[in-house]
């Protein structure tokens, strides 16, 4: 993503927002599409997509209805592999 | 403890390929993928009825059609034609998509003739009559369900993957609920690996209409021989149709009486709030 | 005609020079497959839980498997034997084409023992073993003797060779093959050292026979398919290879770093894919047959190479508070000239920085100090100096120093990048592998961070027991294979059962399969039992048990292994002290 959108982080201005919100602005902002990097055709999370607030995963709390608050800090990763 | 081999799982799969931009080499894969591993049937649209059928030649596999798909707004006879055509074609299973508008309006001789129709043009084939439930109210769905087995359809589905919803296991429990142990209930649209299929199977689906098919199938090993890992049990919110509910997508009325139930929701002190 | 396999496995004495051939009845094949399997069950026939890895009685087992040379990423191969390092019964796997070579030499395995009077190397060709002289090529590093041996051969041979490492029998030396490919942990290279044996070369072009061609066709087709459109092997791995997992591992607070007292590394972008993607990488590389292609071919100012990896970087990185990406990449560089494993050296180098921070051992080494990296390696390599000191492992340094406890090792292996305070299944995986500190015999990092192939809560013990059984069984099965791990990330059991069916005529349920890596992971029990290993080295450092990280996601986490052991030994049928139940062992036939 980051080869993509040319940087590797972006600042939103909002406080209450959904993920599925947040993610939408930050397309908006940097004017390229990435979100098909992190979801599928139905707007649903892709396997192995990862989305962290604060250091915590979104699918242990609401999905992409998860709310974060000015001042938290989001982590997008694309689905990864390794060993 | 998941009672469930993977032959029975194979037979319970319509491996699927739909989109409108499938070419030829998408469905030769669709084929080969079916004959591997012993999918119950590929299921398609018309114009590769005959093509998919020459290609399954003595593997078991069946061709299942679609008709009337995705809007099921067209006329009876229209889809009368496409049901008895591919039946010609070599299709042995026919999922038609109700006429949803009719349905809302509650003209239920019209829904109900309208299936009729094409359960006689698809004669010995069987057909499975599609409701698309993100377009519909529980009342709706009981009643899409009842008409579908007055004219004699043998299953009833949940979507055709491109509306609303895919498929939630509280539709397919309403749906069995409704149409008994006999008739089929096919659950249809975004089941993306074993956890959401084995989901909808305990719900009561006898069938699954599934593009990630194989996924499916491998994830049956890893459940089975570890299911505690895999199947904690789920935020109730993260697999109920309300959660989901898009005004983009659906009629007002509908999107309404969503959020509606959200919002009278037994489990909303515990897992937060949804709705709007 | 039998397929797959080529049906010859060659057992050489090094001493006497005599050749046997290995018979292996069609029921073991069936029972264990090939790689490791076969090469585990060959070992237990031939040596005992006492021998001594480096005499010259030991045997040290080459093995390939029904698939290598047929489907993709079918280059791999795995050394077999007990290791200088733990003690255990060992396998180190290792990429590359010299899998594919040994086959189109007309060979499955090969299994060397005694001990050469002087140097010498083995090539095969043709079905045939021929000892040849080495003492020109002996003192010369991996990449001067795969070229010197095939100016003698040809320029097509395949060389699996040890450097300098191997020679001087550093307990962590690694084989390597292919230039810069590395059946790297545990001391295999170490072994080939003791024995005066300083290169395999393998040449030749026989096919492999394939039982079903066209389903093998139509399979292939259909894989590569499945691997381009999956994100990880199509995409991520492809682009960043596996050092995209530095900014996320450290996002999980769960990155260890200064020999694991903390989980986040300040510096971590500086070493991370996307920064060795923008300042390192000349292109990626790929092994035999392979479409992910997740290797680096890099450059530094000074020097090229292969790598580094996600473990290098980190070995080399933020365990030991260095950002520098080039003196970590050329530390690697060093590694696959001078045949060391990089996670040894590493966390050795970690543990003695600590060592050294608390007074315990009076050398000077700290944290940071990147300029040193390249001297502390080579004089690893040559046991000169400091090197002396390092060559012995983090386990064997730390207990001479009378802090046991800052060896972060099981069973005597280092264990590698993911601090198991982050991921509660990883810490059962540790401490329930088979050949100590490993993060591939299970590697549960999949569900529990990466979301693969569903997700799941890293901090819950719930049914991990289960799982790391599981993903143990499996692993084993694809080594037995010899494929690629990086495929699961495509493809499931299922797809190994058809690969096996098209590739052998074999017909294998899942169960069956399953079956299989099951009775592998309980027969290197058993070796390690008799060994002496049992629940009480099924454990991890003191660290993971009493301290806790105070910043980053994972923090104030504590491993709970007392959670998840008993239900691990009930779910494998092994007694409360980790020993396999007759019933167990009945009903595996061992």
């Amino acid at each position: 993503m980051r080869l993509r959108l040319r940087t590797a982080a972006i600042e939103i201005s909002g406080d209450d927002l959904t993920i599925m919100t947040l993610l939408s602005l930050a397309e908006e902002k940097t004017g390229r599409t990435f979100l098909d990097e992190l979801l599928d055709k139905d707007k649903g999370l892709l396997t192995g997509t990862i989305i962290l607030v604060n250091g915590e995963n979104i699918r242990l709390g609401q999905g992409l209805q998860t709310r974060v608050k000015a001042g938290d800090s989001v982590a997008l990763f694309s689905p990864a592999g390794g060993g | 403890m998941i009672d469930l081999d993977r032959e029975t799982l194979v037979k319970m799969i319509d491996h699927t390929e739909l989109n409108a931009h499938s070419g030829e080499k998408k469905i030769v894969n669709l084929c080969s993928e079916a004959r591997s591993f012993g999918f119950y049937a590929v299921c398609i649209n018309g114009g590769y009825t005959r093509f998919a059928k020459e290609l399954l030649a003595g593997s078991g596999v069946l061709v299942c059609t679609v008709v009337g798909f995705p809007l099921g707004a067209g006329t009876g006879s229209a889809k009368s034609f496409e049901a008895a055509e591919a039946v010609r074609n070599g299709a042995a299973e026919i999922d038609m998509v109700v006429n949803v508008g009719a349905l809302r309006d509650k003209k239920l001789d019209f829904v109900r003739d309208d299936i009729r129709a094409v359960v006689e043009a698809s004669r010995p084939a069987l057909v499975k009559v599609i409701l698309e439930t993100g377009f519909l109210t529980d009342e709706e769905i009981v009643s899409g369900c009842r008409l579908a087995v007055e004219a004699g359809a043998k299953f009833v589905k949940t979507s055709t993957g491109f509306g609303a919803f895919g498929a939630f296991p509280a539709h397919v429990q309403l749906m069995r609920e409704t149409v008994g142990p006999e008739i089929g209930v096919k659950a249809s649209g975004g089941i993306r690996n074993f956890k959401d299929a084995w989901r909808l199977i305990q719900a009561g689906a006898s069938r699954l209409g599934v593009s990630a098919s194989v996924g499916i199938v491998e994830g049956l090993s890893l459940y089975k021989f570890a299911p505690a890992a895999w199947l904690e049990e789920e935020v109730p919110c993260h697999i109920c149709p309300s959660r989901f509910a898009n005004l983009d997508k659906q009629p007002k009325a509908v999107y309404a009486y969503y959020k509606k139930k959200c919002s009278t929701c037994p489990h909303l002190e515990q897992y937060n709030k949804f709705y709007e | 005609m039998m397929t797959g396999w080529m049906g010859k496995i060659v057992k050489i004495d090094l001493g006497s020079r005599k050749q046997e051939t290995v018979a292996v009845s069609d029921e073991t094949r069936r029972r264990y497959l090939g790689g490791r399997g076969l090469g585990v069950r060959l070992y237990c026939d031939l040596c005992l839980s006492t021998t001594d890895p480096l005499a010259a009685e030991n045997a040290l087992i080459f093995m390939t498997g029904p698939l290598t040379g047929t489907v993709m990423t079918s280059g791999r191969y795995q050394v077999v034997s007990r290791s200088p390092l733990t003690g255990t019964i060992f396998d180190s796997s290792s990429g590359g084409h010299f899998g594919a070579a040994l086959k189109g030499a007309g060979i499955d395995g090969l299994i060397v023992q005694g001990r050469a009077e002087t140097p010498v190397y083995l090539s095969l060709h043709d079905g045939q073993v021929e000892v040849r002289d080495a003492s020109a090529f002996w003192g010369l590093d991996t990449q001067q003797t795969q070229k010197g041996i095939q100016a003698e051969t040809s320029s097509k041979t395949a060389v699996a060779c040890i450097g300098p490492a191997g020679e001087n029998r550093i307990i962590f030396a690694a084989i390597m093959n292919d230039k810069d490919r590395a059946a790297g942990r545990g001391g295999m290279g170490a072994i080939m050292g003791s024995k005066n044996l300083k290169a395999i070369a393998a040449g030749g072009s026989r096919p492999v026979a394939v039982s079903d061609p066209e389903g093998y066709k139509t399979l292939t087709a259909r894989l590569e398919r499945i691997v381009d459109k999956n994100p990880v092997t199509g995409k991520s791995l492809q682009v960043l290879g596996t050092s995209v997992l530095v900014n996320i591992i450290n996002a999980h607070g769960m990155f260890p770093t200064e020999n694991f007292r903390r989980g986040v590394f300040n510096d971590a972008e500086g070493t991370s894919g996307e920064k060795i993607a923008e300042t390192l990488l000349l292109r990626q590389s790929a092994c035999y047959k392979c479409p992910i292609g997740c290797g680096r071919t890099t450059k530094t100012r000074d020097k090229n190479g292969e790598g580094p990896e996600y473990e290098t970087v980190w070995a080399f990185g933020a365990h030991l508070g260095i950002s520098d990406l080039t003196a970590i990449t050329e530390a690697n560089y060093a590694c696959n000239e001078l045949g060391l494993d990089t996670i040894t050296m590493g966390s050795t180098l970690g543990c003695a920085m600590e060592l050294s921070e608390t007074g315990s051992w009076k050398e000077s080494l700290r944290w940071g100090e990147a300029g040193k990296l390249m001297d502390w390696v080579t004089d690893t390599a040559y046991r000169r100096g400091i090197g002396a000191e390092l060559a012995l492992g983090s386990k064997r340094l730390a207990a001479k120093y009378g802090r046991p406890e800052l060896a972060m090792q099981v069973k005597g292996m280092e264990i590698p990048a993911y601090d198991p305070r982050g991921a509660q299944g990883m810490a059962l995986s540790y401490a329930t592998s088979n050949r100590g500190g490993c993060h591939m015999r299970a590697y549960i990092i999949a569900p529990e961070i990466l979301g693969h192939p569903v997700f799941l809560d890293r901090f819950s013990t719930v049914g991990k027991a289960e799982l790391v059984a599981l993903f143990q069984d499996i692993s084993a099965v694809v080594d037995s294979t010899v494929l690629c791990r990086f495929l699961q990330f495509a493809v499931g059991i299922s797809t190994f059962t058809e690969m096996l069916r098209t590739v052998t005529g074999l017909d294998f349920s899942d169960e069956e399969l399953l079956k299989i890596g099951r009775r592998i992971y309980t027969l290197e029990r058993q070796f390690n039992n008799r060994a002496g290993f049992g629940r009480a080295d099924d454990t991890l450092p003191p660290r993971f048990f009493n301290e806790e990280f105070e910043t980053g996601s994972s923090r104030h986490r504590r491993v709970r292994l007392d959670e998840m052991l008993d239900d691990y030994y009930a779910s494998r049928g092994w007694d409360r002290n980790g020993v396999p139940l007759p019933q167990t062992l009945a009903d595996l036939g061992l």
